[in-house]
């Protein structure tokens, strides 16, 4: 069995292979951690995505490996999978029982905010063949709620740069939608 | 999937920074406005136009496309509008930036009728803010970002902690980075003042456990000058969540904050560098890859592989100051925040560059002219002495004729201004006052005027009858802090003690007359009370005697002594060898370095200060060439003294230049015929350099005068006859060494080696095992013993089980320690290990005695018929000329 950084690696380097091993590795965790953390730990206090990232990171990376490179890299794979995490439940709406469990509490409940996701979820393996760079800022900016700070932080990339590929990532995305709201507005 | 480069081209930096900027600047426009306001501020510079106009078209168009994310941020974060009145007092303007611990307003203070700066704690911090930040609201520096209060208010039903701090005006320095580097001059403004900043916080004992670029703010004072303000001191903490927590900005985190050490000074001073090397670069100094290190983890252990991985080289400007700061070791790093200060003095910065033998020479030697020209850019110092604080103003009246008195020299003059020029003094005098329990607690602090860097800071408790001496106190922390001459009254002894105090001296520096030099100072003393001369001296004394005795006793009464010779004068060439030698013994190496090269401008020809340089501080801060340097100057100013000869001997030793190392300890015995100890080392070196003959010679005039032979005669002999693979006659010896010291685990297991070589396996495996079990106590209580651990890998390897232990061992041996005794040893576990190739790597920068000795140990024979091996020592023959 692989170690999680290797498995970062090979992620990195282009392997769906890794990158499903992460993801059986990962979501379990992040599921348990979830709940625990909201269901009885420290009540009245609410947690951010990032802490609760962060958290499964710690649990999962050993102290030797944890750099600022695999951090990010771990991020990105963490807004990978909350990616992934709704297609799945919006695909199986009756699933919903038995999955990402109190994490749910912050997950949209709204439909068309999960219709939303999905089809962004759609557009971007087509923005993946043509600016890969894009996707991960869309992951983390919008799945996975980072400030463009912590955005900035965890894709070490200036902050400028990040916002510019922000907004030009939304851009694209947008005329893509952009038949389909004109269908919905009319 | 590809990864997102984080290395966009300088142009392309450029341009996100100015076109984002432009547009976040219009959107906050109304509607209408935003095209004009564009124009306006793009001034003929079209593309930037046209760019910007677009993007805010598009958001227009867009209204608010995917900013809602998919996780909602929690609520219980208060989100602040403009035009929000807290506390009926501080009106929200506009948000001025978002931190990792909160949100920062600009604010209008309307009871004060000031503009001012809210920065909102986020929820997870719960209702209390860290203990830090009250002690953040004392710190006042130009450099630090004032913060006024802390404040809890309630919005919209919910219950907000914020604090005030001052408004800055300016951008931060990570996005003038993001214009690329810093132009020379003005980083090394920028750094001064961020090392001022940071050095005064500390003095509170605030810790700012976050610093990065993006936590500075580039502002400028009323007159136009640059002020860099260092924003978020003590707030970084995070308080209540699992403090086991990994935090920080990564870039910026220190190697032992990774390993879950808490924020510290030396943090602190890493981070600064971090920043330094931005500003030198436009980059964040990346880490290199991680190693595969074992996981029985030794603190310092995984970075310590790093340790190689040193900052890439920037310019030999900054090269010296960043390698201290970004040492992966804390305690290697620059121990104080003021030390980095004094070190980013502009004299001192450029003169210091490389670690050449001939280069440091010119450091310690010249230390004089670096230190001079550092302070004084200009060719005069002016000083004033700004009026006193705390009780008894009036009592100082005379400091300021005492300190008028003082001397400037060739390379600096002196002046004292009149209080009321303070303003274009380009020193300061701050004099604090504080009545403790029937005594005065005097504290003084020396710094430059304008960018209030602080030279030296200096405190002193006085008694009614002492308070006498202040007025030359004060001159002598002038003296001392702007290298000048002292006056000349602290050099001053009265005929009554004279004698005494001029015998005394003398008998002091050798040991075996340390107790009577201690009886004839102390009879000086109590003739001429008032010399500081006399009780410094005394203070020297008692910390050698402190040093020979281990007894805590004598430490105490060399401190005492030291801080009554400084309660007269601070400034003597004497105090400051004894104060540099306290310090060394505590651990404080760049306060000592920085006492020991004042004590060499006070007493440039006094060998004793090179002395104590190169044995005290920089043989234990691991900086050998400056050490050589140094012992080398004590040595050719006093050829005569001992304790140069052997010092310098010892170093040799250990360094494996045996040949010079025979050189001079033949000098220091000698000097010194009846010290059996330097006789063994004698015989140590003559082993090493292959000269067996004369060692033994030396072990026999050991036995005939000493009549005595005890374990170090007869371990020193044993290793000869291995030498001479005579291993059957070395068996009894070393068996009588271990007799006498039985926890020897080197000696265990040269009794290993010795019985195998002899045929004996059984009682070399015994001995051999006897040997693990000592070592392995011994690293239980000191796990970072790199000699242990290297005889322990040693011994598994030879015991013939662990392979994979010895292994390990080793190889973390290595990362703690590489010193030759250890390499040794790693060379003889690899080839028993049959790792030839590992072994030999590790001799690439091998000195040709030590290879000439492996070649010289039978175990080795084969190692070194090699032709590997060969090839390495045929490399390698050049390094003894290099090194010279």
């Amino acid at each position: 069995m692989k170690e999680i950084t290797e498995l970062l690696q090979e992620w990195r380097g282009g392997s769906h292979d890794a990158e499903n091993e992460l993801f059986s590795l990962v979501m379990p965790r992040l599921r348990r951690l979830a709940q625990h953390l909201m269901l009885g730990e420290r009540p009245g206090q609410s947690i951010q995505a990032t802490e609760l990232v962060d958290q499964v990171y710690l649990g999962m990376v050993a102290v030797k490996d944890r750099d600022w490179q695999n951090r990010g890299h771990f991020f990105a794979l963490a807004a990978r999978a909350m990616r992934h995490h709704l297609i799945d439940r919006a695909r199986r709406p009756h699933a919903d029982k038995i999955s990402m469990g109190a994490l749910q509490n912050v997950l949209p409940a709204d439909s068309s905010k999960l219709d939303l996701a999905v089809t962004v979820d759609r557009l971007l393996n087509e923005m993946q063949t043509v600016k890969p760079e894009w996707c991960r800022v869309v992951e983390v900016k919008y799945f996975l709620g980072l400030t463009d700070d912590e955005a900035a932080a965890v894709l070490s990339m200036p902050v400028r740069t990040l916002q510019r590929a922000w907004r030009d990532a939304r851009q694209w995305l947008f005329l893509k939608m952009e038949p389909a709201r004109a269908a919905n507005h009319s | 999937m590809p990864p997102i480069t984080a290395k966009s081209g300088l142009g392309e930096t450029l341009d996100n920074q100015r076109i984002m900027k432009l547009v976040e600047e219009a959107l906050r426009q109304p509607d209408d406005e935003r095209e004009q306001f564009l124009k306006q501020q793009c001034q003929g510079n079209s593309g930037d136009f046209e760019q910007a106009l677009s993007y805010v078209r598009w958001e227009q168009r867009m209204q608010g496309f995917l900013l809602d994310p998919v996780i909602k941020r929690q609520e219980g974060e208060p989100q602040l509008e403009a035009g929000d009145l807290l506390e009926n007092r501080f009106r929200i303007v506009r948000e001025l930036a978002q931190g990792g611990m909160g949100v920062v307003y600009e604010a209008q203070d309307e009871k004060l009728g000031r503009r001012i700066a809210l920065k909102c704690a986020k929820a997870g911090f719960g209702n209390e803010l860290p203990p830090e930040v009250r002690h953040a609201t004392e710190v006042s520096h130009p450099n630090v970002c004032k913060i006024y209060e802390i404040h809890t208010a309630t919005i919209r039903q919910q219950i907000v902690d914020f604090i005030t701090m001052e408004f800055l005006e300016g951008e931060t320095l990570a996005s003038r980075l993001n214009g690329g580097r810093i132009p020379r001059a003005e980083a090394l403004a920028i750094a001064r003042q961020l090392a001022a900043g940071v050095a005064e916080a500390h003095r509170n004992g605030v810790i700012h456990g976050d610093l990065k670029s993006n936590n500075v703010i580039l502002s400028r004072t009323i007159d136009g000058a640059l002020r860099a303000v260092i924003t978020d001191f003590g707030l970084a903490r995070r308080q209540g969540s699992q403090s086991r927590g990994i935090w920080g900005t990564p870039g910026y985190m220190a190697p032992e904050l990774w390993l879950g050490d808490q924020p510290s000074v030396a943090s602190d001073i890493y981070a600064l560098g971090v920043v330094f090397f931005e500003m030198a670069t436009g980059k964040v100094p990346s880490h290199g890859k991680t190693s595969k290190a074992p996981t029985n983890s030794l603190k310092a252990t995984p970075w310590l592989e790093a340790a190689s991985h040193k900052p890439p080289p920037v310019n030999r400007h900054w090269d010296r100051i960043l390698a201290r700061c970004l040492d992966p070791d804390p305690k290697k790093r620059y121990q104080t925040a003021d030390s980095l200060a004094a070190a980013l003095r502009p004299g001192h910065l450029w003169r210091n560059g490389t670690l050449a033998a001939t280069a440091a020479l010119a450091v310690i030697v010249t230390g004089v002219l670096t230190y001079r020209n550092a302070t004084a850019p200009a060719e005069t110092a002016t000083l004033a002495v700004l009026p006193v604080e705390g009780s008894g103003p009036t009592r100082l009246k005379n400091a300021e004729s005492e300190i008028g008195r003082l001397e400037g020299n060739k390379k600096i003059g002196f002046e004292l201004l009149p209080a009321e020029r303070a303003n274009s003094a380009t020193h300061l005098l701050r004099v604090n006052l504080a009545s403790i329990g029937g005594q005065t607690n005097l504290r003084a602090v020396l710094s430059e005027g304008p960018s209030q860097v602080t030279l030296k800071t200096w405190e002193g408790v006085y008694g009614n009858e002492q308070w006498k001496y202040v007025p030359q106190a004060l001159a002598g922390v002038v003296s001392a802090g702007l290298h000048l001459k002292p006056l000349a009254e602290s050099l001053f002894i009265n005929a009554q003690a004279s004698t005494a105090y001029a015998t005394g001296v003398q008998e002091i520096r050798q040991d075996s007359t340390l107790d009577a030099g201690l009886k004839d100072l102390g009879k000086a003393e109590a003739a001429n009370p008032d010399s500081p001369l006399i009780l410094a001296t005394i203070a020297e004394a008692e910390c050698i005697k402190y040093l020979t005795t281990q007894d805590d006793a004598w430490l105490k009464r060399s401190l005492e002594a030291e801080r009554q010779s400084e309660l007269r004068y601070p400034d003597t060439g004497a105090g400051h060898r004894a104060a540099g030698l306290l310090k060394a013994t505590a651990g404080r190496f760049d306060d000592a370095e920085a006492e020991l090269l004042r004590a060499i401008e006070l007493e440039p020809a006094n060998s004793e200060n090179y002395r104590r340089l190169g044995s005290f501080v920089y043989r234990n801060t691991n900086q050998f060439d400056k050490a050589l340097v140094a012992l080398r100057e004590a040595v050719e100013l006093q050829p005569g003294y001992y304790k140069n000869q052997q010092n310098l001997g010892e170093f040799y030793l250990e360094h494996a230049r045996y040949k010079e190392a025979v050189e001079h300890l033949l000098e220091t015995v000698k000097l010194l015929p009846n010290a059996p100890n330097v006789r063994y080392e004698l015989a140590q070196a003559y082993t090493d350099a292959g000269e067996f003959g004369k060692a033994r010679q030396s072990l026999n005039v050991i036995l005939e005068r000493t009549g005595k032979a005890g374990a170090q005669y007869q371990s020193q002999l044993a290793t000869i006859l291995m030498y001479e693979s005579k291993d059957a006659e070395a068996i009894p010896h070393l068996l009588s060494a271990v007799t006498e010291t039985p926890e020897d685990y080197v000696l265990w297991t040269r009794l290993g080696i010795a019985e195998r070589r002899a045929g004996h396996l059984a009682g070399s495996h015994e001995a051999m095992q006897k040997a693990l079990v000592i070592a392995e106590r011994e690293l239980t209580q000191n796990p970072a013993n790199g000699r242990a651990r290297s005889v322990l890998g040693y011994v598994c390897a030879q015991l013939g089980r662990q392979r994979a232990r010895a292994e390990s061992e080793t190889a973390q041996a290595l990362q703690l320690d590489r010193e030759w005794d250890v390499i040794w040893m790693a060379v003889l576990t690899y080839e028993t290990l049959g790792m030839r190739d590992t072994a030999i790597a590790l001799l690439r920068t091998a000195p040709a005695e030590i290879l000439e000795d492996f070649g010289r140990w039978p175990d080795l024979a084969e190692f070194t018929a090699d032709s590997r091996f060969k090839e390495v020592t045929a490399a390698n023959a050049g390094n003894k000329e290099k090194q010279r």
